[in-house]
């Protein structure tokens, strides 16, 4: 049976530049909605969350929301806060080198589209938010499906103030390291260099920034699982 | 109406036993701390024909004993948490054992396991209990077996004796050597007052308590001694080598919470000490070599927790370092102690029950109280670095300030040798010195300039990439708005269109320029770029190349790139390769615009193969080649015949090339006209 | 009724076989396509798994197969690699051990022409043609007697063949390359198969010639279709070269690339193209697909496969303006090797380095 969608009408703008709202807004005119442009700050997430419900269908929203003192969170976990209560909404970041590993790849599981600001033209919204609402849906692309798989540490180290995990999914890409906040990880589990663990993982991903991690559980240890286990 | 009982089927004890506790030096280290709860004074470990299955384990103590009601309520009753019951021994020692689990696990080891124990209040009596855990296999629930205790008239002094028979599997060197290491550390060796004293006949643990015995204590280089009182109030204090007190810190340099505030620790009292070591070649009291301490260290390092005098598993043990240590060393490694370079232990007596153990008995639940006693230990720690750093930032400063001092002290000294000396031999020696000093201020010059210069490039570096950083947004905001517009009026305008598209291709066209010049530095400063890993060496002169287009475009010249037809791969970082490429292409640039107008300007870059596991990665101009200067002289750092020129462009290159395990060298003249520079990698094979 | 099913896993080999018994995996490349084909035909129990060798492309995906709890693996076949050192051989031997241990998955080491045995089924017979098990046991790296080359791991390959009800199929040789030939033309001197998928992506077999070493491989297996499983973004396959060995010496057979090539087209079609199956296909993103996943199904006296051969060469013809197998590309790459008059390349040292280090 199909189900009406819920039709995107109204899109809710939260950037802190005021002037990059208003370019956005521009954008999302051509995409063919209604924008509407949030502010002015926003202490906690649930406030920006239902605000965005009473006023708009979908969101857009900037990452870096705290240089300006314009909220206490990020975009990234904005966008995942609305992924949570079915709202479609876009990541956007000028600087997507910089975040993706740490601050995005936090929330990166509920965050179904990221745009650096430069592709963000009214196509790729309009893509973009049809592809939430099909996530949404439990329609996942082949790059966002998580499956369970092998992954092994390869250091850990210090990033913006934050411990974070540099490992390898050898399913995805064997010669590269991923690097991912060390708070996705329950404590307990072994970081060491070289441990393995399993975690889920959209494994299809083309690039590393799309890459999420979740569900981490133990693996066998080859060094210290020996004689009296076997 | 019968009564019915929840029973239990003889698998529940393997899910509680060895499922539980899987590790075999754990579970025996608990039988360990029965013997200690029982008053021993000794406890003796021994291990018969373990090298094989079928062996047998037996651990003998002088304590207390039980008596046979308390064998049936107490060691034959599983899973009870103790907790209750927590008073002190007549030793006046808090009871450490668990719930029987750890306990069960190591009678489990075998196929039987018997118990003998002398109780002292009934000198002369011994009570005997069998266990046979193939009884168990076949019952079909746990209370079906039945126990029997007997009692046997002995001579034998106090104490118990646990003998398991048939082990179900080796105790290999590793097992042994864990062991060997639980049980050494298990009484706090650093404190002899304890009165309780483990031991594993087996060699590997004579010579671990040899060594760990051992006390190096003296050669530490600073002791850090932190209290945490009753109320939940640290202090802490650091010593040096000599006993002098260097620092010390009230609560409030220690705890450090959010708004300036210094919460109290909700946790047991504690004392944290802390031995760390300068392992790099300091000078050690006689005879102390560094490989012994070392070897020490490896024995013992890591900070143990001791609750109620002995050691929780597996804190400190290699891989559990809980207070991050060498995660902290890993950001500052002059100043920071690592599991290696220190020993320590955290002993906390608990008399209010505050820390839980985990029913596995791997350590405490991390609830508050837990937490707050790392949070104690791990601010010390951070004390006692930022201290350190301090005290280095102004011994350096104070170096600086007095560097020319030390000169002319040296020299007047000198000179006070050089008047010693025999009269006629002085003019020929002063000369010789003259020529050094000439030739050693010539040195300082070179070093001096260089490090101008490189202060300088930093600065123009990070302003650059602030720079970049800041315009990036306004940059995106031009290009995208000028889409918009061009869309816009596309619909609008219908063909009077075309009167606007030119110059607004111009703008958009600028635009891209800018972003793409905006976007260097930072892509650059990459993070991801400096890691080390197998780097698809085309498609980063395809990025780089993608990225200097804007630049050479400007600049006229032509680029053609001409690659391998392969994948060639090395092993290094992303940046590597970049910084090769951007210094080669930005000289390349720079020759070709200190032409004038020349007919062709072109760059080529093209790659070979070199047999099968080297590359040769070419960069070919059409500028005039290399004039002024010697053919090696380019690499080194400051020549430059460029009146602006950094001079360190060939010199990066070449000393990245190096870390890649590479080769560069250059030609004066190329088939281009200008010079040509070849850089040869090693490549990882292709899959 | 029987069907075997080529996956576009992007640059790497996976193919599974399926018949009223059950299912065999050869080979698992990297990425989700593998999980989501089973998904889609609800394949919950694997019979065997054979690794053809231990390069990333040919059993990353095992890693992950191995990791899913809903799926049930009989066994895994694959040869013992001594030097090699990859951080992802490791790994799979970590993920091996706990499949062994905690799921009773059984492990073969070993995946040689002894196999064979092991590994019959009903009116579907998988044939391992090579390596011979003394080829084996002298090993990636290894000398065989008589001063031959030493074995690369990817000339140690494991060679498979499908053959229904008597006629040979489908052979599948992994990355074999001229050394690892020569071996399996000594036991098996016509390995025949209606269709072949193309030795290492139709990449560059070693230091033998590509042209002479595809012409001579297409020769012996005369195949009607040959299959190569390459990716559009690495790599640059299949070689210009290769594909003008086996248009010379299989003029008549359908070429078909599981993704379309930088080299047959710059760019890529717009819209997503019509004549793919259902299947599952890495290329699907991006409209990277040329043929994407084939699927072969047997038990008629001709086996058919879809796409057709038909509507992908007219795809082709559309959307691959220098195509390689329409002899449209020019076969003029940069090789410096190839010098003029097709002179012998300089000779080197014996052997290649076989692990990634």
């Amino acid at each position: 049976m199909m189900v009406a969608e819920p039709e995107i009408r109204r899109v809710a703008i939260v950037d802190d530049d005021p002037s990059q709202a208003d370019v956005m807004s521009e954008l999302i005119r051509d995409a063919g909605y209604e924008p509407i442009i949030l502010g002015p700050r926003f202490e906690h997430v649930d406030d920006l969350v239902s605000k965005i419900r009473k006023s708009a269908d979908a969101a857009i929203c900037d990452h870096r929301l705290q240089p300006r003192g314009f909220a206490r969170f990020n975009g990234a976990e904005a966008v995942a806060a609305l992924f949570e209560v079915s709202v479609p909404s876009i990541l956007v970041t000028q600087y997507i080198d910089i975040d993706a590993d740490v601050s995005i790849r936090r929330w990166r599981r509920h965050v179904p589209v990221l745009l650096s600001r430069d592709e963000a033209d009214p196509d790729r919204i309009l893509q973009g938010l049809n592809q939430c609402v099909r996530e949404l849906r439990g329609e996942h692309l082949a790059s966002r499906r998580p499956w369970r798989t092998l992954i092994q540490v390869d250091d850990t180290n210090q990033e913006s103030g934050e411990q974070v995990v540099d490992a390898h999914i050898p399913s995805w890409n064997p010669h590269l390291a991923v690097r991912f906040p060390a708070a996705l990880v329950p404590p307990g589990l072994n970081l060491a260099p070289g441990a393995y663990l399993f975690a889920k993982v959209n494994i299809g991903a083309d690039r590393a920034e799309d890459l999420y991690l979740f569900d981490f559980e133990r693996a066998p240890d080859p060094e210290s699982e020996g004689v009296l286990l076997g | 109406m019968t009564t019915e009982h929840l029973r239990f089927s003889p698998d529940i004890l393997r899910r509680l036993g060895e499922e539980l506790i899987p590790h075999a030096d754990q579970g025996i280290v608990e039988l360990v701390r029965n013997s200690y709860d029982a008053d021993a004074h000794h406890c003796c470990v021994e291990l018969i024909k373990t090298e094989k299955p079928g062996g047998a384990l037996r651990v003998t103590d002088d304590g207390n004993g039980m008596k046979a009601e308390s064998i049936r309520d107490g060691w034959l009753v599983l899973g009870r948490s103790v907790k209750a019951a927590r008073q002190l021994t007549e030793l006046r020692r808090l009871p450490v054992g668990d719930k029987g689990l750890g306990r069960l696990a190591a009678l489990r080891m075998g196929r039987v396991a018997r118990l003998r124990t002398r109780p002292t209040d009934e000198p002369g009596r011994e009570y005997r209990l069998k266990l046979n855990w193939d009884l168990f296999e076949t019952a079909d629930v746990v209370e079906n077996v039945p126990l029997d205790i007997k009692s046997v008239p002995t001579r034998r002094q106090k104490g118990t004796t646990i003998v398991v028979t048939g082990l179900r599997v080796k105790l290999g060197r590793r097992e042994v050597q864990r062991l060997a290491r639980a049980l050494v550390l298990l009484s706090d060796p650093f404190n002899h007052s304890l009165g309780f004293h483990p031991k594993l006949i087996a060699p590997e643990f004579q010579d671990l308590e040899r060594r760990v015995r051992e006390s190096y204590f003296d050669d530490a280089e600073f002791r850090l001694v932190a209290q945490l009182d009753e109320q939940g109030c640290a202090s802490a204090r650091v010593t040096d080598r000599s006993g002098t007190v260097r620092w010390k810190a009230k609560h409030e340099d220690l705890s450090k919470g959010p708004k300036l505030t210094s919460p109290l620790y909700r946790t047991a009292p504690a004392t944290f000490e802390l031995w760390a070591f300068n392992v790099t070649g300091q000078s050690f009291t006689s005879g102390v070599t560094v490989t012994e301490l070392r070897e020490w260290l490896d024995a013992i390092g890591g900070v143990h927790l001791y609750h109620r005098g002995l050691r929780v598993y597996p804190y400190g043990d290699p891989g559990h370092d809980w207070l991050e240590m060498n995660l902290a060393r890993a950001r500052s490694p002059e100043l920071r102690p690592s599991t290696n370079t220190s020993v320590g232990r955290l002993v906390v007596q608990d008399p209010r029950d505050e820390l839980i153990q985990k029913t596995d008995r791997s350590g405490f639940i991390e609830d508050e109280a837990f937490t707050d006693l790392r949070r104690f230990a791990q601010d010390a720690l951070n004390w006692m670095a930022s201290e350190r750093l301090r005290e280095r930032d102004q011994r350096r400063t104070k170096e600086r300030a007095e560097a020319p001092r030390t000169v002319s002290a040296a020299r007047a000294s000198l000179e006070e040798t050089l008047d010693q000396l025999p009269p006629q031999a002085r003019p020929a020696v002063h000369s010789a010195i003259q020529r050094l000093e000439t030739a050693r201020e010539q040195e300082a010059k070179t070093l001096r300039e260089d490090l101008q210069l490189y202060r300088t490039l930093g600065t123009v570096g990070t302003t650059a990439a602030v720079f970049a950083h800041e315009s990036a947004k306004p940059v995106t905001q031009i290009e995208m708005m000028g889409k918009r517009v061009a869309d816009r009026a596309r619909k609008l305008l219908g063909d009077q269109f075309a009167e606007i598209e030119k110059p607004l291709q111009y703008i958009l066209r600028a635009a891209q320029a800018l972003r793409s010049f905006a976007a260097l530095p930072l892509r650059l400063l990459n993070r991801e770029k400096r890691r080390t890993g197998h780097i698809e060496v085309h498609a980063v002169i395809r990025d780089a190349l993608d990225l200097f287009q804007p630049f050479l475009a400007d600049a006229q010249i032509e680029t053609r790139i001409e690659l391998v037809d392969s994948n060639p791969r090395i092993r290094g970082s992303a940046a590597a390769i970049e910084a090769i490429l951007a210094n080669l292409l930005t000289n390349a640039v720079n020759a070709l615009s200190s032409e004038g107008a020349s007919a062709t300007r072109e760059i080529d870059i093209r790659t070979e193969l070199s047999g099968e596991s080297r590359l040769l990665l070419r960069v070919l101009d059409s500028g005039s080649g290399i004039v002024g200067l010697g053919i090696e002289d380019i690499w080194l750092p400051g020549r430059t015949t460029r009146l602006g020129g950094t001079g360190l462009g060939l010199t990066i290159v070449r000393d990245t090339v190096a870390d890649l395990g590479g080769k560069a060298h250059a030609l004066p003249q190329s088939e281009l006209g200008g010079a040509e520079f070849v850089i040869e990698l090693p490549l990882v094979r292709e899959e | 009724m029987a069907e075997l099913t080529i996956l576009d896993v992007g640059h790497g080999n996976c193919a599974i076989l399926r018949d009223d018994r059950g299912a065999v995996i050869i080979d698992a490349g990297l990425g989700e396509t593998l999980l989501e084909f089973l998904e889609q035909r609800e394949i919950t129990v694997i019979d065997a798994v054979l690794i053809s060798h231990a390069d990333a492309d040919h059993i990353a995906g095992l890693l992950t197969l191995l990791a899913q709890e809903h799926i049930a693996v009989g066994a895994v076949f694959l040869n013992t690699e001594t030097l090699r050192q990859t951080a992802l051989w490791h790994a799979l031997l970590v993920a091996l051990t706990d499949a062994r241990r905690r799921r009773a998955v059984k492990v073969h080491a070993q995946l040689t022409s002894t196999s064979s045995e092991l590994l019959r089924r009903d009116e579907i017979e998988i044939q391992i043609l090579a390596p011979s098990p003394e080829i084996a046991l002298v090993g990636a790296g290894g000398q065989p007697p008589g001063d031959r080359p030493l074995l690369s791991a990817n000339a140690m390959s494991a060679v498979v063949r499908i053959v229904v009800n008597e006629i040979p199929e489908v052979l599948l040789p992994g990355d074999l390359d001229a050394v690892g030939l020569e071996h399996l033309l000594a036991e098996y001197p016509e390995p025949r198969a209606r269709v072949l998928v193309f030795p290492h992506h139709g990449g560059r077999p070693a230091r033998a010639d590509p042209e002479d070493f595809a012409a001579r491989l297409c020769a012996v297996v005369r195949a009607d279709l040959v299959v190569f499983s390459i990716s559009r973004r690495k790599h640059a396959t299949p070689q210009p070269e290769v594909i003008r060995g086996v248009l010379q010496a299989a003029p008549g057979a359908h070429i078909a690339c599981t993704q379309l090539s930088e080299r047959c087209a710059a760019r890529l079609p717009s819209a997503p193209p019509t004549h793919l199956n259902e299947r599952p296909a890495r290329g699907h993103v991006g409209n990277a697909c040329c043929a994407g996943t084939i699927e072969l199904t047997f038990g008629n006296a001709t086996p058919t496969y879809t796409p057709a051969r038909s509507s992908h060469q007219a795809f082709v013809e559309r959307e691959a303006p220098t195509a390689l197998c329409m002899g449209r590309g020019t076969f003029v790459g940069h090789t410096p090797e190839a010098g003029e008059g097709g002179e012998q390349r300089p000779s080197r040292r014996r052997g290649l380095p076989v692990a990634g280090k």
